[in-house]
């Protein structure tokens, strides 16, 4: 230590760390490696096993984290504990404390028997640590005929979802609103004021309404104090999409062009609505604060307060039902009524482009998937209860459904209008959730339905006429876009390069929709997108691309009729 | 000579092995877990059990976008924090020095230390409410005529943020350990100094600078060991979607991958961060010893 620099040996472990490293050198897992990684020799004849109710079993479930307020021991919890003889012992979190939590109890090795995942991406995440495992498709089918038959007709891709190796590893749910498209809004009140009698239909129609909204003054005010329209540069799912729309394209999806996958921010038609919003960028018609302004992460609310103060006259993604129903006080159109009473809205059309197209993205009705864990495999009844349980809620008609989904009936929630045989009484008036279990924290605490799972044919029938008549109008399913395989991280090059190519894209198109950089750099970046893992995942979505149609068209799916 | 030494001290010994089982518990056998960086780590398979992989975590860590971004970012931060923000203590320490009125310069002292005492979970929260665009300060800029500005979602700005409210938020915690070493001159050197007709600037430069030094340079030190630490806390509180661009650095960086559950990168970037201040906190105190001739430094 007296001669030899004291520090030299600090630097010679790093080095002797650093060549051993060296030594261990080899590349990464083979295909054949990877998948024997996954393979678990454990293995149940789950076939064979028949389920045995006397037997009182545990199950330790994470479910969507959107119960912040949740409790153990809710209504529909115990109801499904009492009927089936188990002990569902749920980890209620919210999404960040999901984020958090998950790895810690998973690096821990407390894997819990059911998992939420909310993308396909985080299946596969779980798949490689190995921390989940397999459920047949066969014993779904026998164990849950009638939620498999469910998903098969309304969402298909779930099952694609929760396909890994050709093997099938989770339970895909549903969200009925999500292959609903959502119009933007129009200040009507601005279109009568500058003199546009018939609501804008085209994209040269919404272009003109734009350009007067900018610059004839259509509050009147005399001043310089208005703009077309807004939108966000942070939400890439939402970003400009009814006008890519127009073109028949998703800047942030996989769309199909002649039988072949393509990411559709790189196809020429990306660059051509790029080139007009610049040019509308340029003209001034867009509000300038669309760069700052965070209007992915605060919801909805910066957009609605710049519609509603009179900057822009247009405003995307909020041409839903809940903006314009009368009956709730936080409604866009009830709010407005009292901070402007004089400003009218309505929902717009989806512009239409050159060649007739029109829409706007859509997530698609599957969206989550529950996964298992090896728990399953030591008690096989477990995960047997777990598909009985998610059946019976489907199986057993409308009112177990209901009970399940919303609580009991007269205690939880009732009718808005009781039923006299007149059309928009009963079913037709909608769910109302009874005092003491309206706000959303009491009815988590008490009435907390376990699952996640909608069955769109119940829920449009209990959806209120008017929200129908609304969606009918407004919402036509006809305009949904999405993405060829439901979710850009099915593509399993994804967790490498998709969310850096993502926010590097936006940052692109911002930078050219600004003129900060020409609209050549377009096809910059198109080169530089494909070398900097584009190529890999276009190759890998082709390959999944296939997958799907083989999935949903094999035999698997051809039994769609069963009773 | 070693054993009766070491029997000599066998109370102290006694004192420190607590801690020092503390230390080894927590600090030092979970660096075994550093493995996990040169391995194509399973969850399943465990540590010892997933196979290795040598470099690929690290090539794969710096081929990436995001990892070069946030070491940018993080020296780019760092660096401002250590030009800007390792003067500031110092010379509020000899400006509260010079204060007369001993119960002004107290009470002075006693306010600047408090926010070193505030979490940033806190501090965030109020920032965030003050730097607003819509917030009070930006308020009175629009009444008075000027542009509001984007504390919290412009580039640069956010950066500025950062680095005034991390010396605010510091500044009266490292000048106490100035004022200690101020406290510790001997006032006969002043006295001397005076008679030789050396004025107030004059003490201060020839004076207490020079006695300041062993302290400067071992604060010093330590900092350059953090030069890749760009303050986690604070600007996990801080930051948002407009400013991830300027403002992700390593440790966010790792956060986010091991959310992602990519244990590997998240390692890799841990074990980089660790090894070059590491490096950086060996070699600065080799130069300080040899630059005072075995003086100073902290070892």
């Amino acid at each position: 230590m007296l001669k030899a620099p004291y520090w030299f040996a600090g630097l010679g472990v790093i080095v002797a760390v650093a060549l051993l490293a060296l030594l261990l050198e080899r590349t990464a897992l083979s295909p054949e490696e990877a998948r024997a990684a996954i393979s678990h020799p454990e293995s149940v004849d789950w076939m064979s096993i028949e389920d045995d109710p006397d037997k009182p079993i545990e199950i330790n479930w994470m479910p969507l984290p959107r119960f912040p307020n949740g409790q153990e021991g809710a209504y529909a919890e115990r109801e499904l504990e009492e009927r089936f003889n188990v002990d569902i012992k749920p980890i209620l979190l919210d999404i960040p404390g999901y984020g958090q939590r998950k790895p810690m109890l998973f690096a821990a090795g407390e894997i819990p028997d059911v998992i939420w995942n909310g993308n396909p991406i985080d299946v596969q995440r779980d798949i490689f640590h190995g921390t989940i495992r397999p459920i047949p498709r066969e014993l779904i089918k026998k164990h849950a005929p009638r939620y498999y038959q469910v998903i098969t007709e309304h969402a298909p891709v779930g099952w694609l979802y929760a396909d890994y190796a050709g093997q099938n590893w989770g339970l895909p749910m549903i969200w009925a609103e999500g292959g609903l498209p959502a119009p933007g809004v129009w200040r009507k009140d601005w279109l009568d004021a500058v003199g546009i009698e018939k609501e804008p239909q085209t994209m040269e129609e919404f272009h003109e309404a734009f350009r007067r909204f900018t610059f004839d003054d259509p509050d009147g005010n005399g001043i310089d104090d208005t703009y077309g329209l807004t939108n966000t540069n942070t939400g890439w799912h939402m970003m400009f999409s009814e006008f890519f729309g127009a073109y028949g394209v998703l800047p942030f999806d996989w769309v199909e062009r002649d039988g072949k996958i393509v990411w559709g921010g790189i196809t020429p038609e990306a660059k051509q609505v790029l080139g007009l919003l610049r040019q509308w960028y340029e003209e001034g018609i867009i509000d300038p604060e669309w760069v700052t302004d965070d209007l992915a992460g605060t919801g909805r609310k910066r957009l609605k307060e710049k519609i509603m103060s009179g900057r822009i006259g247009y405003a995307h993604s909020l041409g839903i039902f809940q903006e314009f129903d009368a009956e709730s006080p936080n409604s866009l159109v009830n709010v407005l009524a009292q901070l402007n009473p004089s400003a009218q809205v309505v929902p717009a059309a989806f512009p239409a482009g050159p060649d007739g197209q029109s829409g706007n993205r859509v997530w698609g009705k599957a969206s989550n998937v529950y996964v298992v864990g090896p728990g399953v495999i030591e008690e096989p009844l477990k995960l047997i209860r777990l598909l009985k349980l998610l059946e019976y809620q489907l199986a057993n008609g409308e009112d177990t459904y209901l009970q399940f989904s919303y609580g009991q009936e007269g205690l939880h929630w009732d009718y808005a209008l009781p039923d006299d045989g007149s059309p928009g009484t009963g079913r037709e008036s909608g769910i109302r959730r009874l005092e003491p279990y309206a706000l959303d924290r009491d009815y988590q605490r008490e009435v907390l339905p376990v699952w996640g799972i909608e069955d769109p044919d119940y829920e449009r029938a209990n959806t209120s006429l008017e929200q129908r008549k609304f969606d009918k109008r407004y919402r036509d399913e006809a305009y949904a876009l999405s993405n060829v395989i439901g979710r850009s991280s099915m593509v399993p090059s994804s967790q490498q390069y998709l969310e850096d190519l993502r926010n590097w894209q936006l940052i692109v198109y911002t930078e050219i929709i600004t003129g900060e950089k020409p609209l050549a750099y377009f096809d910059t970046f198109v080169e530089e997108w494909l070398a900097r893992g584009g190529a890999q995942m276009t190759a890998e979505a082709e390959a999944v691309l296939q997958r799907k149609q083989t999935l949903l068209e094999g035999d698997a799916f051809k039994e769609k009729a069963i009773q | 000579m070693k054993k009766s030494r070491f029997y000599k001290h066998s109370d102290l010994m006694l004192m420190i092995a607590p801690c020092m089982f503390l230390l080894f518990v927590f600090a030092y056998i979970p660096m075994g877990g550093l493995i996990i960086a040169f391995k194509d780590f399973r969850l399943s398979l465990g540590i010892l059990e997933s196979p290795w992989s040598g470099l690929d975590t690290f090539r794969q860590l710096f081929s990436s976008e995001d990892f070069p971004n946030a070491l940018k970012n993080t020296l780019i931060i760092s660096g401002l924090r250590i030009t800007i923000g390792f003067a500031a203590p110092i010379v509020f320490a000899l400006l509260l020095n010079e204060v007369r009125l001993k119960w002004f310069g107290r009470t002075v002292q006693t306010v600047t230390y408090l926010p070193y005492l505030f979490s940033w979970v806190v501090l965030g929260g109020i920032f965030q409410m003050i730097l607003t665009e819509s917030g009070p300060l930006n308020s009175i800029l629009i009444s008075l005529g000027l542009n509001p500005i984007p504390f919290l979602t412009g580039d640069t700005w956010f950066i500025v943020t950062l680095i005034v409210t991390g010396i605010w938020q510091s500044v009266g915690y490292t000048a106490v350990i100035y004022m200690a070493a101020l406290a510790g001159i001997d006032p006969g050197l002043y006295e001397a100094a005076r008679i030789d007709g050396a004025g107030r600037f004059k003490q201060t430069v020839h004076i207490t600078l020079p006695m300041l030094q062993p302290t400067i340079i071992v604060l010093f030190i330590l900092q350059i060991g953090h030069i890749l630490s760009a303050g986690f806390d604070q600007i996990y509180n801080l930051y948002n979607p407009s400013v991830y661009e300027v403002s992700d650095i390593i440790d966010t960086y790792v956060l986010r991958r091991l959310l992602t559950m990519d244990f590997g990168l998240a390692t890799a970037a841990g074990l980089f961060k660790a090894v070059v201040g590491f490096i950086l906190v060996v070699l600065a105190n080799h130069l300080a010893r040899r630059w005072s001739d075995g003086e100073s430094g902290v070892w």
